[in-house]
């Protein structure tokens, strides 16, 4: 299944490490004014790895798959791989990361320590991008615990006390998840050796299944409960809110596309890839997870909407969008599990969106709250568009890409007999609904007042309403999620590649 | 053909792209830009039109890699609404543009993105798209409703967005049902339904979603309070259109003509022929002309849901009962439209010589939709009668109580006529464009559209349009004259209680149920919002737990550390020495 | 070719009597001499690994009369640590003379290098004694060069080091009684063939032998010299002594305990041990965690590593000699892979953390924790390297530690000695949570008034750097270190 057309394509998924790797290493060296020298190598690098993805989708997409490997344990190897998934998750990321990026050269300007944010910065995308070409459970740890030590500075980048308690608090949090996953994949291996992830779950762990019905099941809980940490499942999701102190695009990052993103993509990869959705439901650890990613739902957004800081909203609102995935590959059924997929991107869009726009908003006019919102509408149009776009798609409105992955959970939901999740996920519609359309409403509806709450403050945009290097990631962030849903069923579109991960994993290719 | 699919859309959507951009820069070279877009906007419900009457003509549109593949069609069914809603919103558009309207660009965005949904909705011919369209008609609904900004306008369009999310998510669940259940096509989706395993929970969801839209009881409440907030344009697609995309919802996705659902079928007659007959005190007993006529507008939807509910529960008569609804729907879209937007105008020309033109149109409109003779009305209610021939309600025949509608109709239109003649008026004024589109719709409107209707629809089922008896279709208008009249003598002498004498929409709110409702919905909110602070409660108590754990450890630390400092103690340490070389030699001695 | 092992031991120690003769060209000669020893090292090492275990009988006489050199994959791989680390922190030392101490640091430096790679490559036991003195003393003397306040923890590691070498040595003579010779791998195979009758003698002479090692180590509850004597030094010395000299002490326990007592060996001893470990873990962190200055912390940290490298005892012991089943063999070789790897991971990250802690407090001039606000932003590489030498201790992936982690993690499971587990996992976390209270401590509130910084050369923060990015990157490539830790083991089960 290798591309074979030219012997160095197995070095490709090193390539795509390397594009932010090098990037980041070396703008540790830099000091803080080589602004210049700092923005070109951040941008050529994740322009380098949005082309490298581009170039990869078509051969990828149709079946093909790129590894590279290098002896790590005894008897274990480093794999890298580039298949359909890690598609998936590389294109979401590198994307973002380009948007991101770009976002965050805006929002720094100026700010102390921006070598040491960008080295990490960087780092943390080259985390990402191993944990989405992790071709077995060990290089999978490897890259999900780098992923916790390259984000920690990030999130204490402010060095105020509340950043330090937050950055703490993340610490702690995911820290003991990644030992609880280092103690599931450590057994793992102890009892079936090294597991590749395979479409469809690897033969060792069938077999396990049927001969250790109860090991199996105990390590599945161990490797879910490690995830679930990064995945903000209930009850371990309390790191995630206080996360927030970090500044806009790390929060941006983190909601989107890194950590979050990491822990559900691992479930994925464990469900899907490890055990295999049929040898995990016949094990019967298929429905308690659904059930809980279930309760995450309700539970994160009821709590939304109580949160007056808007950042704090959107952190709980991330709570229960994520679980959405771990339903969907909770339920077993290609639709269901299309939909859970689709959603690791349809999410990573909608809510980048709403974050860069929360940045926009804190940055231009100062506003961090959602009752300080009066009329913003009016004062920042194009940034309350965005923000409306994104907030449409999380409600589950068409044709923003949430109600693709709605529509896919909740057909696979009654595909697979399991008609309580239309339920769950018609609640979560509506609670989202309370907690984002006043929002929208104030946005949008309500007059300013005499003296809005941003008087006199300056900007230093000229004939936009916000710098444009703010500006153009959040536009174009809503874009995409808004055509990620219009063109669902467009060639290579995001619901075209789930659904094929979906159909291999259930065929077992 | 496709160019004509493509235009009927794309033409409002790019008007309102167009609208927004020029928005962003507000100085007065955009701002002409932003007045000539506004005047020119009206023209794009043109196409939608052209779609209308080339019907079937314009053929089936796939387009797989939209959405979730989308498919478009001019059927029977949405053919004669489709022309009603390009005819009606295009007169909307009109006034909206020429009148001096208040920020008329938002207006003019927000009219036309709900005509994109709401034709949409008509033309959609899978369940993806109809859902995407209802939205994107119900959400701009919304800044219909609001656009005033006064407060009474924010409180309606809170309830009413309160209610539209609510449909919107019951329709969502409805429709993921019934997709999953084969019916992802709307042509399939009856069949589907029906096969399905849980009909009745898709019956039941559906209705209460599309309920929501149709102004079913007890589901009714936004109409009063929306219809007198919005601009007159507004209140007219509203009323003439909106609500009706709740009939059609049911028409497309209920199991009609295929399998019995007497108990659902039962209950949604009760409710509707509730909402027919109870929206006439209530609307009899309000102050304002257009609350009177949203009650009258809930009534008419009464009738309408009651003819659905009968083709829900009998499915032999399904067929002439859809027929019967479209053409009400059609018929009803057009005059209440009429009637709307003709309150603007009668106020404006109320004392020059074109007022007897407007009494007369404003007449035959209410007279249309009291459904007297030769009236578009009375045919459609020929055909529900019809329709409904031998059903039957708790023994009531229901052919003896549909006339009554009527007759329920025609007071509160009296009540209405009452109070447009008593308001205000201004000072004469010239003939303008709203005036002459207004005619249009009204000439056009009633008199042709209901033959034009008549002929698209397959008629085998819908008796001839031969001119029905006389009597038949009078006596329920005459009653309600009558009845009216003696009202109006006990009122005018003082014979009758004066919240019943001089109504003036205090005895009984508008929205009526609302404030029950809204109690109830706060109560809930509270109960929530306390069960959230006892939740923070247990947290912040869990956490003080856990801190004290955390304090009791770092008390070990600090017994810890009072050990190494004994352990730092010479004679402690060589005791520690020993002791250990004794364990070692008991380890390594004692196998 | 041979040769280079007895080089290995005379080449510091010629260095050492130039610098003592030359004292104003000590740092030259101290690079020299490094920068040479380290290419024999890594020479001798790679020979290691592509031929097997290297013998040298200097001389020609041979056992038991001669001197024997020996050197088998885990000699090589601490010679290679040794010389890896010895560079780093001569260009360290060369940097500052508060790091450092005074011209003595040179000769005695060099010297106890040359002691530790005697150790290594000894063959027999009473040689071993000799290297093991001459590292005790030249540490002690280096831990006193850190001034007037290191005078009372230097005279307690002297007590400690004299007690540990006699009772080490009083074990060398009861093993002499028993077996008869000297030479490491006669005594065992001696001792081997008696132990159908394990003599209270040979119990005895391995109890005081792992006493006599366990206190050099600074095995809890035996540690309480060592965080007083490598917080008084230089933070060069602090650096050689927790990254080298503990370990040379492990060594010849680990050689003493598997090689020449393979048989004798009681599980219920290697259990002690292990839970003494344990104990150590828990006890390191703890206090650790309590400490208001730095190099406090990093020294308790030491102690706290050191018990994990215990831990080899209760994995590998059961899986020693012929009788042993495939499973016992295959997690003792997981089992020593594991702690010896994390042994070399520990020399790397800890030298680098001492080195950083030493920039920083060189620079700030002072190590308490309050005094350190800002570092992060204007010694962004000294943080960074303290961060990264945590990470490696704390054995998050990929970092070698986490190798060294790994391989005990499977060494636990597979000899079903799952009690472990908790200790290699939630010690990581105490790891990384002081290590966080440190990073914590530098981060620059926003509106703080700063003092200015006292200047320290670069090339002081690149070499603590180095240590710290060798740590890391050995984890992505660590299949040869391990393998080369195999070569000659005393435990089977390898691939």
């Amino acid at each position: 299944m290798n591309l074979t057309d030219l012997p160095g394509l197995n070095y490709v998924p090193v390539l795509l490490l390397m594009t932010s790797l090098v990037p980041g290493v070396l703008i540790f060296f830099l000091r803080d004014e080589q602004v210049r020298l700092r923005t070109v190598l951040n941008v050529s690098g994740a322009v380098a790895k949005v082309g490298l993805v581009v170039v990869l989708v078509p051969p990828i997409v149709a079946g093909r798959s790129l590894e590279w490997r290098s002896p790590f344990l005894p008897g274990i190897d480093l794999v890298l791989r580039v298949e359909q998934l890690s598609l998936l998750f590389l294109g979401l990321s590198a994307l973002l990361w380009l948007a991101t990026t770009v976002y965050a050269i805006g929002y720094l300007e100026g700010s102390p320590g921006r070598s040491r944010f960008f080295g990490f910065f960087s780092l943390c995308v080259t985390a990402t991008v191993g944990i989405a070409l992790a071709g077995n459970l060990v290089t999978f740890v490897i890259f999900y615990e780098f992923l916790t030590l390259a984000t920690f500075p990030l999130v204490a980048h402010r060095g105020t006390p509340q950043a330090i308690a937050g950055a703490r608090t993340y610490l702690v949090y995911t820290l003991s998840g990644g030992i609880v996953l280092l103690a599931g994949v450590a057994w793992l291996t102890h009892l079936v050796g090294p597991v590749e992830f395979t479409a469809g779950g690897a033969q060792q762990l069938a077999h396990l299944a049927t001969t250790e019905p109860r090991l199996a099941q105990a390590v599945f809980v161990l490797l879910i409960a490690g995830l679930a940490v990064k995945a903000a499942l209930i009850p371990v999701h309390g790191w995630l809110p206080r996360a927030m102190v970090a500044p806009a695009p790390v929060s941006a990052l983190l909601h989107a596309v890194a950590v979050v993103k990491a822990g559900v993509f691992g479930i994925v990869r464990v469900v899907h890839h490890t055990y295999g959705v049929e040898v995990a439901d016949t094990l019967g650890v298929l429905l308690p997870l659904a059930v809980l990613a279930a309760a995450t739902i309700i539970f994160g957004s009821t709590l939304a909407l109580f949160q007056d800081d808007l950042k704090r909203r959107l952190a709980y609102s991330t709570v229960s969008q994520v679980s959405y995935v771990t339903l969907g590959i909770a339920v077993v059924g290609v639709v269901s599990t299309t939909g859970g997929i689709v959603h690791l991107v349809h999410q990573g869009l909608m809510k980048i969106t709403l974050f860069f726009c929360a940045g926009l908003f804190a940055e231009t006019l100062g506003l961090h709250k959602v009752s300080e919102l009066r009329g913003v509408g009016r004062r920042m149009p194009v940034t309350a568009a965005a923000f409306t776009v994104g907030a449409l798609g999380m409600i589950g409105l068409p044709p923003v890409a949430g109600f693709v992955s709605k529509w896919q959970l909740g057909l696979g939901g009654i595909e697979a007999g399991h008609p309580w999740i239309v339920a769950v996920l018609l609640t979560s519609s509506l609670l989202n609904a309370a907690y984002f359309l006043p929002i929208v409403y104030r946005l949008w509806f309500l007059d300013p007042g005499e003296s809005p709450p941003w008087e006199g403050v300056r900007t230093t945009a000229r004939r936009l309403e916000a710098p444009p290097s703010l500006l153009l990631p959040a536009v174009a962030a809503a874009l995409f999620a808004l055509l990620a849903g219009l063109l669902a069923e467009m060639p290579y579109s995001p619901l075209e590649v789930a659904r094929k991960i979906a159909e291999r994993s259930y065929l077992g290719l | 053909m496709s160019t004509l699919w493509a235009v009927s859309f794309l033409t409002p959507v790019a008007t309102v792209f167009a609208l927004g951009l020029v928005g962003l820069a507000p100085d007065p070279a955009t701002e002409r830009w932003r007045r000539r877009l506004v005047l020119l906007a009206p023209a794009t419900v043109l196409p939608a039109l052209a779609l209308a009457f080339a019907g079937p003509a314009a053929g089936a549109v796939q387009i797989p890699w939209l959405l979730l593949g989308t498919m478009l069609e001019v059927d029977p069914v949405g053919r004669p609404l489709l022309l009603v809603a390009a005819i009606l919103y295009g007169v909307a558009a009109v006034a909206v543009a020429t009148v001096g309207t208040a920020r008329a660009p938002a207006l003019m965005s927000f009219l036309l993105v709900s005509f994109v949904g709401n034709i949409g909705l008509l033309v959609a011919a899978d369940a993806v798209t109809f859902y995407l369209a209802f939205a994107v008609m119900s959400f701009a609904g919304f800044g219909l409703v609001v656009h005033e900004r006064t407060d009474f306008a924010r409180r309606a369009g809170r309830i009413y967005l309160v209610l539209a999310v609510i449909s919107e998510t019951f329709i969502l669940g409805g429709l993921i049902l019934v997709a999953a259940a084969g019916g992802r096509v709307l042509a399939d989706a009856p069949a589907a339904v029906a096969a399905s395993e849980s009909t009745g929970l898709i019956v039941a969801v559906l209705l209460v979603g599309f309920g929501v839209k149709a102004g079913t009881v007890p589901l009714h409440v936004w109409l009063p309070l929306a219809h007198p907030a919005a601009p007159p344009a507004a209140s007219a697609v509203l009323s003439g259109c909106m609500i009706k995309a709740g009939i059609v919802g049911w028409i497309r996705f209920l199991p009609l003509g295929e399998e019995a659902q007497p108990g659902w079928g039962l209950l949604l007659v009760v409710l509707a022929l509730l909402g027919a007959f109870l929206a006439v005190p209530a609307g009899v007993l309000q102050g304002d002309a257009k609350v009177a006529l949203a009650y009258s507008s809930i009534s008419q939807m009464g009738f309408l849901a009651a003819l659905v509910g009968v083709a829900l529960a009998a499915p032999e008569l399904a067929d002439a009962a859809i027929v019967a609804a479209v053409l009400y729907a059609a018929h009803h879209g057009l005059a209440k439209g009429a009637l709307f937007l003709g309150i603007p105008l009668w106020r404006r020309y109320g004392s020059g010589v074109i007022r007897w033109w407007i009494v007369g149109a404003l007449l035959g409109a209410a007279l249309a939709v009291a459904g007297a003779p030769f009236s578009s009305g009375s045919v459609a209610k020929y055909a529900a009668k019809g329709a409904v021939g031998e059903a039957s309600l708790l023994g009531v025949d229901l052919v003896s109580l549909l006339p009554l509608v009527a007759t329920g109709s025609t007071i509160l239109l009296a009540r209405f006529a009452f109070l447009l003649l008593s308001g205000p008026r201004q000072q004469p004024h010239r003939v303008d464009a709203p005036l002459v589109s207004w005619s249009v719709l009204v000439v056009a409107g009633i008199s042709l559209t209901w033959i034009l209707a008549g002929e698209w629809f397959p008629v085998t089922t819908v008796p001839d349009l031969e001119p029905v008896t006389l009597w038949d279709a009078s006596w329920p208008i005459l009653l309600g004259v009558a009845i009216s009249a003696v009202a109006w003598w006990l009122s005018h002498h003082e014979r009758l209680p004066g919240w019943a004498a001089h109504p003036d929409g205090r005895f009984l709110p508008p929205g009526d149920l609302v404030v029950p409702e809204e109690a109830l919905i706060l109560r809930v909110r509270w109960a929530l919002e306390r069960g959230a602070a006892r939740g923070f409660a247990v947290r912040s108590a869990l956490i003080d737990i856990l801190a004290a754990g955390v304090r009791r450890l770092g008390a070990t630390g600090s017994v810890l550390r009072g050990a190494e400092q004994q352990l730092r103690v010479w004679e402690v340490s060589g005791v520690v020495t020993l002791g250990l070389l004794l364990v070692l030699l008991g380890a390594g001695v004692v196998r | 070719m041979n040769d280079t092992l007895g080089a290995l031991v005379l080449l510091p120690l010629g260095g050492a009597v130039l610098a003592a003769l030359l004292p104003r060209h000590g740092p030259w000669v101290g690079i020299v001499t490094a920068a040479a020893t380290l290419a024999l090292a890594l020479t001798t090492a790679a020979a290691v690994y592509r031929s097997g275990p290297r013998h040298l009988e200097l001389a020609g006489w041979g056992a038991p009369l001669g001197i024997d050199l020996r050197a088998d994959g885990l000699s090589a791989a601490m010679l290679a640590l040794t010389a890896v680390v010895g560079v780093a922190t001569t260009v360290y030392a060369t940097g500052s003379d508060a790091a450092s101490g005074r011209p003595l640091f040179w000769p005695l430096w060099l010297a106890l290098w040359s002691g530790l790679n005697a150790v290594y490559v000894s063959g027999d036991l009473f040689n071993t004694y000799v290297a093991l003195e001459l590292v005790g003393l030249s540490a002690v003397a280096l831990v006193a060069l850190g001034g007037r306040d290191a005078y009372p923890p230097a005279l307690r590691y002297l007590f400690v080091a004299v007690l540990g070498s006699l009772a080490y040595l009083l074990g060398v003579a009861l093993v002499y009684a028993e077996a008869g010779t000297l030479d490491i791998v006669e005594a065992g195979e001696r001792l081997d063939g008696a132990t159908t009758a394990v003599t209270a003698l040979t119990a005895t002479a391995l109890a005081v032998m792992a006493l006599g090692l366990a206190l050099k180590t600074a095995l809890f509850p035996l540690h309480a010299w060592l965080p007083q004597a490598h917080a008084a030094a230089p933070s060069a010395v602090s650096a050689i002594l927790s990254a080298l000299v503990v370990k040379a002490s492990l060594f010849v326990l680990v050689r003493v305990w598997f090689v020449v007592f393979g048989g004798a060996a009681t599980p219920g001893a290697a259990q002690l041990l292990g839970i003494l470990g344990t104990v150590a873990v828990v006890w390191g962190a703890v206090l650790a965690l309590r400490q208001p200055r730095l190099k406090p912390i990093v020294a308790y940290s030491t102690v706290a590593q050191v018990g994990y490298l215990f831990l080899l005892f209760p994995l590998a012991t059961p899986g020693l000699g012929e009788a042993a089943g495939t499973t016992a063999a295959q997690a003792a070789y997981a089992g020593w892979t594991g702690a010896l790897g994390l042994a070399l991971a520990h020399g790397l990250a800890k030298a680098a953390m001492f080195m950083a802690a030493g920039t920083l407090a060189l620079a700030h001039g002072s190590d308490r924790l309050t005094d350190l606000r800002g570092a992060a932003t204007r010694m962004p590489m000294s943080t960074l390297t303290f961060g990264l030498a945590g990470a490696s201790l704390a054995g998050l992936p990929p970092t070698f530690g986490f190798v060294g982690k790994w391989q005990l993690l499977q060494a636990s499971l597979i000899s079903g000695q799952w009690w472990w587990l908790p200790v290699l996992l939630v010690g990581g976390l105490l790891t990384a949570a002081y290590t966080v209270r440190v990073l914590g401590a530098t981060v620059n509130p926003p509106d703080a008034e700063l003092a200015p910084l006292a200047p320290v050369p670069r090339r002081m923060e690149w070499a603590a750097l180095s240590m710290a990015a060798l740590a890391v990157m050995l984890g992505v490539s660590s299949s040869g270190l391990l393998g080369l830790l195999g070569v000659g083991a005393p435990v089977g089960g390898g691939p």
